[in-house]
């Protein structure tokens, strides 16, 4: 019995000594010239083996500019300003990030945060709006977007808007009279089927015809009977939006059952996982992206591999996502520098004035106004190549449509 | 007044059916009530955010300990019925139903719901049941994936603060006081119910349901009786969460919550309105405490960063695994041994 | 019809995968009527910890499976002593409490160790395709169904034939019976374990040859292969196979006809619903022994 005693000791123990963690100084905002930022990425749990780059990229830059600027950025309006980053994984769980906001919020009085996926950005949507706290998301839902003049921003255009990039792109490809047949394949989930209704609107405004509709979950083992399906109906182009794994499964069954169609999927579905995961299967695999590649000479990727280099030397290469990640950085420290006050509306207002804004190349120049928080007009394409391993760059698209001008406003 | 035992004086039914041995309990019950609901006083916004979390899960595990702690019936569903009733209410409070309508509304929905999904226990026992139960959080996230409210599959929901006409209750500090008085009016109801007919009937079926229908017990009844009660805690308590964040989307009704859920019951003690509780205060702290616990010292030593949060999971396992191996028993029956040992200080006996 | 034969060839093919899988929830709820949660965690964990071997040791890939298969039954058996032994007698929810724990306990590991993100194993099998009467199959494809009909006749000849089968077979059905009768119900329950353990490497390999390593991905088979187990009876090995099978069939089927109807992933959800009608006629699912109640 005593060693259960000692055990329920130790558990009460470490009960209390969490409970104590929660409560730590509230008096940071002690010195009128310092403004905090929250960072709630997804480094475990689903979608991780994307979200850490992304986490991990927003993280090292605030690093670099603690080491390298003593944390202090020099601001337009109002001097020099400490900024201060706290952070926090919120396992891919909606609860979580609304907990780690909540605890952001009331105890660090954040004036902007960055984060991850789709359903904990939509989770986190009205308290977002609720404490006045501009948000970079890393999902290009467009449902984040409804409310115009609300905190939510991100750096790319909608999903939707990807979608119908890559219908436009399928229609230049197109050789020959015939209406080109597409299939839609996608995660079903609110990431997954989010830009399904614009694309297939979209496909129908421009005459090309919609043969399949699938939906591909993330644990599948096998993807024949979707492949056969898109075979029987004689699919030529395939647009995914779906993650790495169930896409590996899906082009290796293809290549087996002779499914001879052109692939191609938006920013989180295939880089360099897809490359590594499929390998030769993944071969000419067009895809979308909001940032730039690794390998590529811009400015800003002197930045990324210094930062890389510094911060995670084991890491050897990284993916487009951890420049995603330090643009998304870069921006919010822009809003600041810009900010007229020194909170969350002010930071807002700051993002607002973003024109063209350069991030050394890392993602399009993004240009934020009051009813406009999608920071992109258009997207880069790539192909990837299984021989070098890279993604080949296509160039840079926007959506040339008569629904494309609309979306845009957004 | 009597404020001590010394023995056991019960010489009728009565005595045994009542909920407090002196009159020193509801003296305490009251202190404690009271000591909550000046808690805002003290706290923080995130504090009292995590309080509110807290009495919406103790609503729900009520509901669950009902079903699976008093009338042995595992579920591997309530997360799922949770989110029924997450979205029941983010329907209904859109439509402009003020929240004393929507609530017990989508707690009327999600019970419908719970005896569709308990029929399979007409037939279906233990695990096998679990397992069927496991389908209606399948088939119901899959359902809560679809549903679309502006179009484009978007499956997510705005829900409205509540409101009493003259009274805002929009701040975080008005809907702690809605949680608690829904969390004291559950348990008061879980208490009274447990002590009624239908809770000794529910506890015979757990024990041997064939015995309890030779007594002339209709166990299919109580069974999906159960069921719906059951299920109507765990909507009441989805309501609450829908209102408290103010978006219902599909991602946070998933197994996993059902399994959180389970774990809650366990920990606290199945079968008991304490551990239901303390389980529930528990399991929602714990991981909580743990998340902040890993960031601070992720933030004090960012070089190790991604070992600490990888180690968030293996220290909840550890401490749920640890938990049941020294205390298979549950919250519950630690909290008997602090209050004997309370009520006979300064006597070991 | 060539397009219904190769739904069934491969819902087949998925299905035995199934199967081999669903094998390591048999053999522990057989030995000990627990259900383990963590299966899918030990699955993913057997892999990683193989690619660990032959990629940072330089072991032989056949080497390195070795290694980790004795690991694993060795891991099995400390597992069934610091976890599950204290807990022998109790309530059967709090054991399957602690298998939940196990798994969060493993995705820690896992995750402080490899970290999150995409693996694969090395190749070792040619990747072009087979055709047979029209059907396509690859290589690894067959390999997966040889490997998983090597472990599940392998499994029902050990419970038929040898005498630690017997045994377990012995305890499975009554404890009391088999405890009068000399067989150590302790070293019994120990041995589920470390077996079923070794099944979940077996499982991972196949899995993750076919997909590719990750603590999620990996993890998640546990839940998938849930229908699979229960349909066909949780304590029978044949009913295992008939379960698996029978879930690979539907899905794929549904996935064929039924989903491009809809529109929907609906055939993610027929194995469950399936699951719940199986159940309602025969409660024990297929195979499964039916529990005799006396009051």
């Amino acid at each position: 019995m005593l060693r259960a005693r000692t055990l329920g000791a130790s558990l009460l123990v470490l009960v209390v000594s969490a409970l104590a963690a929660l409560v730590p100084a509230v008096a940071i905002g002690a010195e009128a010239r310092t403004v905090t930022f929250g960072l709630i990425g997804t480094w475990t749990g689903p979608t991780s083996d994307a979200g850490r780059h992304y986490a991990d990229g927003a993280l090292h830059y605030f690093r670099w500019l603690q080491d390298e600027q003593k944390g202090t950025v020099e601001t337009q309006k109002l001097g020099p300003v400490r900024v201060e980053l706290v952070w926090s994984d919120d396992q891919y769980n909606p609860q979580q990030t609304l907990s780690a906001l909540r605890q952001f919020a009331s105890q660090n009085r954040i004036a902007g945060a960055i984060t991850w996926g789709t359903g904990a950005n939509l989770a986190i949507k009205e308290e977002v709006n609720r404490a006045h706290i501009p948000t970079l998301s890393a999902s290009f839902h467009a449902g984040l977007l409804d409310a115009p003049g609300a905190y939510n921003f991100f750096l790319s255009m909608t999903y939707d808007d990807h979608m119908k990039v890559l219908v436009d792109y399928v229609k230049s490809l197109h050789k020959g009279a015939s209406t080109p047949k597409v299939g839609f394949n996608v995660h079903p989930s609110p990431y997954g089927r989010s830009p399904l209704a614009a694309g297939r609107a979209y496909l129908q405004e421009l005459g090309m015809k919609a043969v399949a509709s699938q939906e591909l979950a993330a644990d599948v083992l096998d993807a024949t009977s979707q492949v056969l399906e898109l075979r029987r109906a004689g699919a030529e182009y395939v647009l995914f939006q779906n993650v790495a794994s169930p896409l590996s499964v899906f082009l290796r069954d293809a290549r087996r059952n002779g499914l001879r169609a052109t692939f191609l999927g938006i920013h989180y579905a295939g880089g360099e996982e897809l490359l590594h995961l499929a390998g030769a299967n993944a071969d000419g695999f067009i895809t979308t992206s909001a940032a730039r590649t690794w390998y590529e000479e811009i400015p800003g990727n002197r930045t990324v591999h210094q930062l890389n280099a510094r911060y995670s030397p084991d890491e050897k290469a990284r993916p487009p996502h951890y420049a995603q990640g330090v643009a998304t950085a870069m921006l919010l420290v822009e809003g600041l520098r810009r900010a007229p006050t020194l909170d969350g509306a002010g930071i807002k207002a700051g993002l607002e004035t973003l024109r063209n804004f350069d991030t050394g190349g890392l993602v399009l120049p993004v240009t934020f106004t009051p009813d406009r928080h999608a920071g992109a007009d258009a997207v880069l394409l790539y192909r990837l190549n299984a021989r070098t391993k890279r993604l080949d760059y296509i160039g840079e698209f926007a959506p040339r449509g008569k629904a494309a001008g609309a979306a845009q406003g957004r | 007044m009597r404020f001590h035992v010394c023995g056991t004086y019960r010489t009728r039914y009565e005595d045994d059916l009542r909920v407090f041995a002196t009159d020193l309990g509801p003296l305490c019950m009251a202190a404690v009530v009271a000591g909550l609901a000046l808690l805002p006083l003290a706290l923080g916004d995130y504090l009292v955010y995590l309080a509110s979390l807290v009495g919406i899960f103790v609503i729900g595990t009520l509901g669950l300990n009902l079903l699976t702690g008093s009338t042995g019936q595992i579920s591997l569903g309530h997360g799922a019925f949770m989110g029924v009733g997450a979205y029941a209410t983010g329907i209904l409070a859109g439509a402009g139903l003020p929240f004393w309508l929507a609530l017990p509304l989508a707690g009327l929905a999600t019970a419908a719901v719970g005896v569709v999904f308990g029929i399979p226990s007409l037939r279906v026992k233990g695990l096998y049941l679990a397992l069927a139960t496991l389908a209606a959080q399948v088939l119901l996230e899959f359902a809560f994936n679809l549903y679309d409210s502006s179009g484009g599959g978007t499956s997510y929901l705005r829900v409205p603060r509540p409101s009493l006409p003259g009274l805002p209750l929009a701040s975080d500090r008005a809907l702690y006081y809605l949680v608690l008085a829904s969390a004291v009016l559950f348990v008061w109801a879980s208490v009274n119910l447990l002590r009624s007919r239908f809770g000794r009937a529910f506890v015979a079926i757990r024990d041997n349901d064939r015995a309890a229908a030779a007594m002339g017990v209709p166990v299919f009844g109580y069974k999906l009786l159960a069921f719906s009660l059951s299920a109507f805690c765990v909507g009441v308590a989805g309501g609450l969460w829908a209102y408290l964040t103010g978006v219902v989307s599909a991602e946070r009704f998933t197994l996993m919550l059902s399994v959180e859920y389970l774990a809650m019951i366990i920990v606290g003690g199945m079968g008991s309105v304490v551990g239901s509780v303390l389980g529930a205060a528990l399991m929602t702290l714990l991981p909580e405490g743990l998340r902040v616990a890993a960031d601070a010292l992720s933030q004090m030593m960012p070089q190790v960063s991604s070992v600490l949060i990888g180690l968030r999971y293996a220290v909840f396992g550890l401490v749920v695994v640890g938990f049941l191996v020294f205390e298979p028993e549950g919250l519950a029956d630690r909290w008997r041994v602090v209050k004997s040992y309370v009520n006979l200080w300064p006597f070991r006996y | 019809m060539d397009f219904l034969l190769q739904l069934v060839v491969n819902g087949l093919v998925v299905g035995a995968v199934y199967a081999l899988a669903a094998l390591g929830f048999v053999l522990i709820y057989k030995a000990s009527r627990v259900i383990n949660f963590a299966q899918g965690d030990f699955l993913a964990l057997g892999s990683f910890v193989a690619l660990a071997f032959s990629e940072s040791l330089g072991l032989p890939f056949g080497a390195a499976v070795a290694v980790t298969v004795v690991g694993f039954f060795l891991l099995g058996l400390l597992v069934e002593r610091l976890a599950l032994r204290p807990l022998i007698g109790k309530e059967i929810i709090a054991v399957i409490m602690v298998t939940i724990g196990l798994s969060s306990v493993l995705k820690g590991v896992m995750y402080v160790v490899w970290g999150a993100g995409y693996f694969a194993f090395p190749t070792f099998l040619p990747d072009t395709p087979i055709e047979v009467g029209g059907v396509f199959l690859s290589p690894l494809h067959l390999a997966a169904l040889g490997a998983s009909a090597l472990v599940l006749v392998g499994f029902g000849l050990f419970f038929r034939r040898s005498t630690l089968g017997v045994a377990m077979r012995a305890v499975a059905d009554d404890q009391q019976a088999a405890l009068s009768l000399g067989v150590s119900v302790r070293r019994i329950f120990g041995l589920a374990w470390a077996i079923a353990l070794v099944t979940a490497v077996a499982a991972g390999l196949v899995v993750g040859s076919i997909t590719s390593l990750s603590t999620e991905g990996l993890s998640a088979i546990g839940i998938l292969v849930f229908p699979a187990a229960i349909v066909g009876g949780l304590d029978s090995v044949a009913g295992a196979v008939v379960g698996g099978l029978l879930i690979g069939l539907l899905e794929n089927l549904a996935a064929g006809y039924l989903s491009p109807i809809v529109g929907v992933g609906i055939h993610e959800v027929v194995p469950f619903i399936v699951l719940v009608l199986i159940l309602m006629v025969k409660p024990y699912g297929l195979f499964g022994t039916v529990e005799i109640e006396r009051v």
